[in-house]
């Protein structure tokens, strides 16, 4: 038995497996006369967590001597929250201290706008933390700040005399705003329990707690006052489980040596003492400890050890998880081999595909319509709830379509404009009422400041015109989306300050983070759950994943103030927080006979320690028993093993034949030029009819560049064929419209591109000189983008057709013969080197039929060349027709069943679409 | 540790005096900087005191574990082991003594605060943490700028440009777009980005850092508006020397004469000054700018007579000067104006980034970095940080030193400043300037002395220096002290010595790989058929050439070679070389696939060196490629691309199949295909599968999702049965990352498929250094190991028995232009130089010097990378590389042969190649996973309870509300129920409660007492939950609600189920008559027991 300070009696049982017989013994012992009756239905019974509940139940169940009419069971929390108290005030509602918070800050203007919805939170959990600890802070904040300066050891400074004015005028602000927090009235709840409780007839309320710890390290001084009472005028016991430092078993023994209050003597001396008391080590067999050098080892080593549990017939399992992410990678894992894990502890709202789908909406509204997310919003699978779901997805891909062949990246009336281009069918008409949903949601968003309850309404609105909220109703992390929602709306009714768009959308984001879903769709024997909600629960192994210093550590306290001032305010502390941490592993260590702790003793190639309480555990285990209790992980499961009817073979190359029906019987210049590049890709894109999807280009590339200046060329020309019929400078000023004119929507659609035609301007010149020297040597602009095609003959009758486009086409005064232009965005260098290869040229040549030259114009030098093709006629012609004759051949040797193998060289595999059906890298 | 390092150690160690130590590689920095934070302990030094700074998180964990580890020993270890330990490090091991260092391990463990080995990063951040108030960073998030954020960030400032086309700073923007074009107009702004804690530095906090640079450097270069220098040119009286100048030429009757008196009679006839110039120019300088030589000849003499010809000279020499001055001049003009252009766009964008980043509360190591110097230069908040931090250190180590920049210097100043001189630590500082090879992130290393001299004038430092290795055999460091002695950037460096006593070692040179062989590529007369001949590519041949070596040697090293190893016992022992032992170095990652590729294709098993390509991987495509068909079924393409990945493995018949249908997506070709009944197995499989993950892809996390891909499409066992065994390994591990990273998206705010895809592209985007790095291969997967591909950077800490570096006859690249340069001497409190500098011609006289002690910095880094290439070996250091004639005498390769010249010339030094006669090549084994048991089902999805039930629950609700008469307004919505439901069932249960023949069960005037939903235990040990139970004075009546009506036909059912209720209250009011009954949803009671 134990007694606090302010006279509470509890009863300190041994901590073990069967804790919770001895307990039901116990608490049958203390209310013997109501057994005898078999009616215990006037008693409570408060627990610590309710899990527990169905646990004691069956413990008085099993221990029970006859038949009984069972007590109710609550938490202490629950039970005063809801006992029928009169004159208690309403306590004012977080969510609006939150709006008083941020309304004080704001007056201040101390610090940035978008710093103040994380301050208040902050000055909200330490008011919260004082009020539990009965803290009051002095009246005067010059007194606060005398009482920071004791505590850093400090003298006056700017800083520490700001931080006591933050505190104290926010404390104070709230103070004036007059309605009690909810740890508020949850104290005068207590006190107005306490005086009902001691007026009615005594004996009539029987209670009794179990806690989880002593009364004063498990409760609030508050509640210990009210229990104290409580036991003063009815019948009240207090239980809880007894400390290690007791020693009530050789396991406590061994943890109280391991984890001592204050050491007396070093670990070694202890652990030889306990040894030679205890022969044989409680823990061996209770505790192991395997290090894995990776999250996915880990996983692994995990669900290893669950299998081979469950194997040896185990099912109540506990998996204990500090770190979401390794949980979640666990359950999948288990999830594979029909495993089901029912999960405690819930995920962060925010993480929830419902509360993406919000987000993309919001985002959809503040980027106007960026068309990722806009996309991202059609495709979530809550909004057009009450359109036919295929018919749905099919005008989300028209839309889509439509937006990268249009390349829009932003804006709804834009991208309206481009899917009305588009065919219209069915699709487009659903597309078309889609977006106008769309619009109409997001006009709803972008609104002037207002309330946090008319945001709410914009959003619910905006939500029913997108036909969202039905699904969103229908799904577990959506439901409590809605009503978090609407718990706020009413919270909230009075609150009027404004919030513009984007402090609104802050907090709701924190709202979203602050706010917890659980997925009760499983009911399974294994959970998942922290490790301070084991506590007493009777499992038959445990699973802690993540044991390492950094995740298995005490939770950390609030921003301000470091731990001497807490210490001096009278606030938890780190220590406290350790004395927690241990004693939640001690519960767990006597109440479940197995348990594994796993962690990435190696962590993105770092090393990673194990937790301080465990090392210590396993050092003072191996000083007495010479086992330090690590051991290597399990064996991996195995990987699901493929059929051999669909099991793949080794990569080989890719040498495809194609089928007569697929062979082209068009092919253009580049098609050709891509064959010879590399047949495969020509299987790909031309015979298989592959290709990728148009992309929305954020920022003009070179090839965007390059379109650019063709355009600019045809257009100046087109107006000015004869250039030497200019003045140099009306030419210059008329290719400069051109350029202008040409480059305009690309600028304005991105200012970046006048990089580009910045780029471009300074060719001006040069390329006007070329031009002119090009008319002195008599050539004459004739006609631009001028398409050519030639029919051959193929070995077994048929043909095939080349064609093309030639970019430009010059002549001679008077003269049949053309010169053949291709304007390149590159240097003459580069063209040069790989014109031995270059199949573009020859094949205008061979299409033209009557060309005297062809050339590349180079457009990226200081000076601007041509560079030829063949410097004579007879030597272009001849390539050409090699080129066509190599056509011939190849085209022939298709249709006669040749391989198109996968050959490419590193140069052209670099950038081709196609490497991930032909396999190069793995054949 | 030998017995001559002895003195040094007991000094470095000794906790009451601050030191230095300048140690070369491998002679234990870490060994003993660990083991002086084992002596500060042992002197009772509380372990929060302590503060050990260092480079790397990595190298900083490493400390701490090695720290633990040690504890841990002195915990555990025998006496003798203990005594041991303490003498090595200097401690005489009395009873006390030993009793204190076996309780150190549990006092380091507890302690709070606790031993803080961090990096600089960690600890400003820590320190910015500490002050959230006053640095007004309160809730923020530490983001890293990475080339992801700036893309957003340029992107977002030019559109803000955009909107202001009329303003100073967007047309400066402009001209620099004009001047500098896009790329580079980018770079200059990310480059001073990255540096903009000096650029702040210089401006001396101050708003106006732009200001300050432009003022700073007109003075320095002297230069004026543009046009001045022109204008001065002009300003005096020019033309009488030029005119004697044509004087001269028109009596010379040469024809080059001629023609140059024809010029510049025409340039001073000219009206335009620009041109003028542009001529008098051309007369007298090349095109380089530089006089045109003039000579004194007897020619000359007798052109000009002798007096003539030297005042001919005299004037070619004065205009030529002053022609030239001009120009430099002129540079200075369009320097001034580059800059000032450069600074106000850049001064812009840093608006641009505060205002983006303070919206967000974001902040990045800059930021911290700049705040925490501006915080502790503050006197009042630098107390207040230090009292807020509840560690008052009294010792600070200070590891790598080398690697320090100056700012983090001059914060370290002012850390130190803010202890009053009482309480002041002791400072260990250690490092190797030599090995400082991180100047791309500002590393200074003179600040190593500067910091030295500092610490012995104000802190009476101790300073040792050691030049013994443990690591290297001596024959490495024969090589080493000839090629390093007479390198005068090298200075000083003193000849170092090995520890390593017998170790047999090695250096040895390949041949250089040699140009393409002429007659290599087949001649062709005619085109080439693209069908049967593959084209070819003769660039890279010298590189394959040195990489089929590599890959050649390393088969004949496995298995023959002989190494020393440390066994199990601790005894160094022989043994044949596995791949685990060779370390390949490079200096860039230029190459690496070529290496790569040829050691994948030689079967050598390897961890590959490249980084930042896990998204370009093809088995990472692949899964993207899924993915993306999964989000966007149109895109044919991806489609193709699963379908022909091992995942399905379809052939290329295959998917011919599909491309001769009609439907208009391939998606829907699958889908018909099948339906139709004959499709091949592995097409039917795919649209099988492909069909449920679409279903599956609208709800799924990606992690989730992708997991059952992994699962059900057998990923990991089909990869492994359709690549090489060699690279098996890696891609199995890359398949593995890519899960990783996928959990890590979705741990995310917001997931969602589109966005994780949209993420993942962006990433696969983004500079290699913040692109997701492939996957590490998990080591014990083969006991053989695999050979190591490191950067010098890299391979910073580690050693290898064998280590190779290649393509040593590079020649490093130049730097690039269109960066800033910044002068910030080691002892200064702030930059004294900050400018932006473009192309080669355009970088200045004035800044010369600056730009020469930059190329020195390089070259000395360059001499740096081969030190710490070089030390990495325990036994055989091997290099290779290229015949390059433009690489100069200079490169490593050049370095090596120099002194290997020196040690009697050849290839090698050292001893023999260490043979063994046999070749004992390691299988490799793959540990093959063995079956598993399948596991027992466990757990099950709930049934969602259909409408009928609903109504049930809630009416059982409703009833036990309303007759415990406590429920608040709205209670059914914590039970999952809207306002609807409730008015749906509010009648019924109306009607229940106001039925006159069910009247006494609810009115408590009635009866005597009354349960709602009341427990109870039967004999048999089962549990039961009544919903009603009320007892009158003459029975106990128990009584279950029913939803339906009475006419159900569960009636049986029913009343079973109330007859045992009806036994259990029996069992416990043995005495009492027990009677039960139904009451129905039309309000009917029915008596069953
Ligand atoms: S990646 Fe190379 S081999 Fe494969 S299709 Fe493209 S070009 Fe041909």
């Amino acid at each position: 038995m134990q007694q606090t300070a302010d006279g509470l009696i509890s009863t300190a049982l041994p901590a073990g497996e069967g804790f919770l017989d001895v307990l039901a013994i116990a608490m049958l012992e203390r209310c013997s006369k109501a057994v005898a009756t078999g009616d215990l239905s006037s008693l409570v019974i408060l627990v610590p967590a309710l899990p527990l509940v169905a646990e004691l139940r069956s413990a008085l169940l099993r221990t029970a001597p006859r038949p009984l009419l069972l007590p109710r069971f609550d938490t202490l929390n629950h039970w005063v929250q809801s006992a029928p108290v009169a004159g208690i005030p309403e306590a004012l509602p977080d969510s609006e201290r939150l709006v008083l918070l941020h309304e004080a800050l704001r007056e201040r203007g101390w610090f940035d706008e978008a710093a103040l919805w994380g301050i208040a939170t902050e000055m909200a959990a330490l008011f919260d933390e004082l009020t539990a600890a009965a803290v009051f802070l002095p009246a005067d904040e010059a007194v606060l700040a005398a009482q920071l300066q004791r505590a850093y050891a400090l003298r006056s400074s700017s800083p520490l005399a700001f931080e006591a004015r933050v505190v104290h005028e926010l404390w104070r602000a709230l103070a004036v705003a007059g309605q009690a927090d909810a740890a508020a009235v949850y104290r005068l709840r207590l006190a107005a329990l306490a005086r009902q409780v001691e007026q009615a007839p005594a004996g009539s309320r029987p209670l009794l707690v179990l806690l989880d710890a002593a009364p004063d390290e498990s409760l609030a001084p508050a509640e210990r006052d009210f229990l104290s009472a409580y036991g003063c005028s009815q019948p009240l016991s207090v239980f809880h489980p007894a400390v290690r430092s007791a020693a009530t078993s050789p396991l406590m023994a061994t943890l109280a040596a391991a984890w001592p209050e204050s050491p007396s003597a070093p670990l070694f001396e202890r652990a030889l003492a306990l040894a030679k008391q205890q022969p044989v080590s409680p823990l061996s067999g209770r505790l192991t400890l395997v290090p894995a050098s990776g999250r996915e080892q880990e996983a692994q080593a995990a669900v290893a050890q669950l299998g081979a549990w469950l194997n040896a017939g185990l099912r109540r399992i506990v998996l204990i998880t500090q770190d979401r992410l390794s949980a979640r990678r666990v359950r999948a894992l288990l999830e594979r081999e029909g495993v089901l894990v029912s999960d405690e502890t819930g995920w962060k709202l925010s993480t929830s595909r419902a509360a993406a789908t919000v987000d993309a909406l919001l985002e959809t509204a503040a980027g106007n319509a960026y068309y990722r997310d806009l996309l991202d919003l059609c495709k979530s699978p809550y909004i057009f709830s009450d359109c036919d779901e295929s018919a749905r997805k099919a005008a989300v891909f028209s839309l889509e379509a439509a937006i990268r062949q249009a390349s829009v990246k932003s804006a709804v009336p834009r991208i309206r404009r481009c899917l009305l281009e588009a065919d219209a069918d069915q699709a487009q008409a659903i597309g078309l009422a889609l977006l106008d949903r769309i619009e109409a949601a997001t006009t709803l968003l972008r609104s002037k400041p207002a309330p946090l309850v008319r945001w709410i309404s914009r959003l619910h609105k905006a939500l029913e015109a997108l036909g969202a909220l039905e699904p969103l109703q229908q799904d577990a992390a959506g439901k409590v989306l809605l009503d978090l929602l609407e718990v706020r709306r009413s919270e909230l009714e009075n609150s009027a300050a404004l919030f513009s768009f984007a402090a609104w959308r802050d907090w709701f984001n924190r709202e979203l983070e602050a706010a917890n879903f659980r997925d009760g769709s499983i009911s399974s024997t294994i959970v998942l759950t922290p490790l301070n909600a084991v506590c007493l629960r009777r499992f038959e192994a445990a699973l802690l994943i993540g044991g390492d210093a950094r995740q298995l550590a005490p939770a950390a306290n609030g921003e301000f103030f470091n731990q001497s001032v807490r210490r001096e305010l009278g606030l938890r502390t780190r220590q406290d927080g350790e004395r927690e941490l241990r004693r939640d592993l001690e519960l767990l260590l006597a109440t479940v006979p197995r348990v594994t702790v796993t962690w990435q003793s190696v962590q993105n190639g770092e090393a990673n320690l194990l937790a301080p309480e465990l090392a210590l555990l396993s050092t003072l285990h191996q000083l007495a028993w010479n086992d330090d209790l690590q051991r290597s992980p399990l064996p991996a499961r195995g990987e699901a093993v493929p059929e051999a009817a669909s099991a793949p073979g080794i990569s080989t190359m890719a040498a495809p034949v194609a089928p007569l029906a697929l062979i082209p019987r068009r092919v253009s210049v580049s098609a050709y030029a891509s064959l010879v590049a590399c047949p495969y890709r020509f299987f790909a894109r031309h015979v298989l009819g592959l290709g990728e999807m148009d992309e929305v280009s954020e920022e003009m590339g070179k090839s965007d560049y390059g379109a650019l200046v063709h355009q600019v060329l045809e257009r100046f020309h087109g107006r000015h064929p004869v250039l030497s019929e200019l003045a140099e400078d009306k030419a210059l000023s008329a290719l400069q419209d051109c350029v202008t004119e040409v480059f305009a929507s690309a600028i304005e659609d991105n200012f970046l591109a006048t990089g580009w035609r910045l780029r471009w301007e300074r060719q001006l010149l040069a390329y006007l000189d070329w031009q002119r020297e090009q008319e002195a040597l008599g050539w004459r602009w004739v006609q631009a983008e001028t398409r050519v095609s030639r029919v051959l003959p193929l070995d077994d009758g048929s043909s095939v057709e080349l064609y093309g486009r030639i970019d430009r086409i010059d002549r001679k005064n008077n003269e049949e013969c053309a010169s053949l232009l291709d304007y390149k965005t590159q240097a003459a260098k580069e063209i040069k080197e790989r014109l031995p290869d270059d199949v573009q040229l020859p094949a205008y040549a061979l299409l033209h039929g009557k060309a005297a030259q062809a050339a590349y114009v180079a457009l990226d030098d200081e000076r601007i060349v041509a560079v030829m093709a063949g410097h004579e006629e007879a030597a272009l012609m001849a390539a050409a027709q090699a080129q066509g004759q190599r056509l011939q051949t190849a085209f022939s040797a298709l249709r006669a069943g040749a391989k198109l193998p996968a050959h490419g060289v590193d140069s052209v595999c670099r950038y081709c679409e196609m490497s991930g059906l032909c396999r190069r890298e793995y054949a | 540790m030998p017995d001559s390092s002895r003195p040094l150690i007991l000094r470095a160690l000794d906790p009451s005096h601050s030191v230095v130590v300048e140690a070369c590689a491998g002679s234990g920095k870490t060994w003993l900087l660990a083991s002086r934070i084992v002596r500060l302990l042992l002197a009772g030094v509380a372990p929060g005191e302590i503060l050990a700074i260092t480079f790397t998180r990595k190298a900083a964990r490493e400390i701490e574990e090695r720290v633990v580890d040690w504890l841990h020993l002195l915990a555990t270890g025998s006496e003798a082991q203990l005594v041991a330990f303490l003498a090595e490090r200097g401690v005489a091991a009395d009873e006390a003594t030993l009793r204190s260092a076996r309780g150190l391990y549990e006092l380091v463990l507890a302690a709070q605060p606790g031993l803080a080995v961090n990096t600089f990063h960690g600890w400003f951040l820590q320190l910015v943490d500490a002050a959230p108030l006053s640095a007004n960073l309160a809730g923020s998030t530490l983001v890293e700028s990475d080339s992801r954020l700036f893309d957003e960030l340029w992107q977002s400032f030019a559109a803000g440009l955009q909107q202001a086309p009329g303003s100073e700073v967007t047309q400066g923007f402009v001209r620099l777009l004009g001047e500098a074009g896009l790329d580079s107009t980018r770079r200059l702004i990310r480059r001073a980005l990255d540096r903009r804690s000096e650029w702040l530095a210089f401006g001396d906090a101050g708003s106006d850092s732009a200001g300050k640079v432009v003022a700073a450097l007109r003075e320095q270069l002297g230069a004026g508006e543009p046009g001045q220098a022109l204008a001065d040119f002009f300003a005096v009286d020019w033309s009488p020397e030029f005119q004697a100048y044509l004087d001269f030429l028109d009596m010379s009757d040469l024809v080059s004469d001629q023609s140059v008196a024809a010029t510049l009679r025409a340039a001073m006839a000219e009206t335009d000054r620009a041109a003028c110039f542009a001529q008098l120019r051309s007369v007298l300088l090349t095109k380089d700018n530089t006089l045109r030589v003039k000579k004194p000849t007897a020619a000359l003499d007798k052109r000009f007579t002798p007096q003539g010809a030297a005042r001919f000279l005299a004037l070619h020499g004065q205009l030529g000067e002053r022609l030239i001055d001009c120009l430099e001049r002129q540079i200075a003009e369009r320097i001034l104006a580059f800059n000032q252009d450069a600074c106000a766009v850049f001064q812009a964008f840093l608006m641009h980034v505060d205002e983006f980043k303070k919206v967000r509360r974001q902040i990045d190591f800059v930021d911290a970095e700049w705040n925490v110097l501006r915080l502790l230069r503050d006197e009042d908040t630098a107390a207040f940080l230090q009292a807020r931090l509840d560690a008052r250190y009294s010792h600070v180590l200070l590891d790598e030193f080398q690697d320090t920049n100056p700012l983090q210097w001059q914060i370290l100043l002012a850390w130190l400043e803010a202890y009053s001189d009482a309480s002041r630590p002791a400072v260990f500082l250690v490092g190797d300037p030599k090995q400082s090879i991180y100047r791309f992130r500002r590393a200074e290393p003179r600040l190593f002395s500067v910091a030295a001299d500092f610490l012995k004038r104000d802190y009476g430092a101790v300073r040792c220096e050691q030049d013994a290795t443990r690591r290297n055999a001596q024959p490495i460091i024969d090589v080493l002290n000839a090629l390093f002695l007479d390198v005068p950037e090298f200075a000083p460096f003193r000849e170092q010595t090995s520890f390593a006593g017998a170790l047999p070692g090695r250096v040895e040179l390949l041949p250089l790989s040699g140009k393409a062989v002429e007659g290599e590529m087949p001649e062709r007369t005619g085109l080439r058929d693209p069908l049967t001949e593959p084209d070819l590519e003769p660039e890279d041949f010298r590189l394959q050439q040195e990489a089929q070596c590599l890959a050649e040697k390393i088969k004949a090293m496995i298995g023959v070679w002989q190494i020393e190893d440390k066994g199990a016992d601790g005894q160094l022992q022989q043994r044949v070389v596995r791949y685990g032992d060779i370390m390949l170095l490079v200096r860039t990652r230029t190459n690496l696939v070529c290496y790569e590729r040829a050691l994948s294709a030689a079967g050598i098993p390897y961890d590959a060196g490249s980084r930042g390509g896990l998204l370009a991987a093809l088995e990472v495509r692949d899964l993207v490629a899924l993915l993306e068909f999964l989000v966007t079924p149109l895109a044919d393409l991806k489609l193709a691309q699963a379908l022909r990945s091992p995942l399905f493995a379809c052939s290329d018949e295959e998917l011919i199949q599909l491309a001769v249908r009609p439907e208009s997506s391939w998606w829907q070709r699958l889908e018909a295909l099948v339906g139709e009944g004959y499709a091949p197995p592995r097409l039917a499989r795919a649209a099988q599968l492909l069909g449920e993950w679409l279903q599956a892809a609208d709800r799924l996390p990606v992690h989730d999702l992708l997991d059952r891909i992994f699962h059900q499409g057998e990923v990991i066992k089909r990869y492994r049965l359709a690549v090489a065994e060699a690279t098996g390994a890696s891609v199995e591990a890359n398949l593995r990352a890519l899960l990783l990273l996928t959990l890590d998206l979705d741990g995310g705010r917001f997931p969602s498929l589109p966005r994780c895809i949209d993420e993942l592209r962006d990433l696969r985007d983004a500079d290699v250094n913040d692109a997701p790095d492939e996957g590490v291969i998990e080591a014990q997967s083969i006991d053989a190991g695999r050979v190591r591909i490191l950067t010098i950077h890299g391979a910073k800490g580690l050693e290898a028995p064998i280590v190779w570096l290649l393509g040593a006859n590079t020649a490093p690249r130049p730097p690039d232009p269109w960066d800033v340069l910044v002068d910030w001497p080691p002892e200064a409190p702030s930059p004294k130089h900050f400018s932006f500098y473009g192309r080669k011609e355009d970088r200045g006289a004035a800044r010369q010097s600056l730009f020469e002690i930059e190329a020195q910095a390089a070259r000395r880094e360059e001499l740096n990378l081969l030190y710490v290439a070089m030390t990495r070996a325990r036994q055989v250091f091997l290099a290779s590389g290229i015949e390059n004639a433009k690489a100069g005498s200079e490169t490593p390769y050049r370095r090596l042969e120099g002194a290997l010249e020196k040690l009697g010339g050849g290839l090698a030094h050292g001893d023999g190649p260490p043979m063994s006669g046999l070749a004992t090549p390691d299988a490799m084994t793959a540990v093959a996973s063995a079956e598993s048991i399948p596991l027992p089902p466990v757990g099950e999805r709930r049934r969602i309870p259909d409408a009928g039930e609903r109504f049930g629950i809630l009416l059982h609700a409703l009833l036990e509300r309303h007759s415990s008469g406590n429920a608040p307004d709205g209670w059914w919505k914590d039970l999952g129920f809207d306002d609807g439901d409730y008015r749906r069932v509010l009648p019924v249960a109306e009607r229940v409660l106001a039925a006159p023949v069910l009247r006494r069960f609810f009115d408590p005037a009635q009866h005597r007492r009354a349960w709602n939903e009341v427990d109870l235990t039967t004999g048999e040990g089962e549990l039961k939950r009544i919903d009603r139970l009320v007892e009158f004075e003459d029975a106990f009546w128990v009584l279950d609600y029913k939803s339906s009506g009475s006419d159900t036909l569960r009636l049986d059912e029913y009343r079973a189920q109330v007859s045992g209720y009806c036994r259990a209250v029996a069992g416990v009011f043995p005495a009492r008559e027990v009677r039960g009954a139904l009451i129905f949803a039309d309000a009917s009671l029915l008596e069953v027991y």
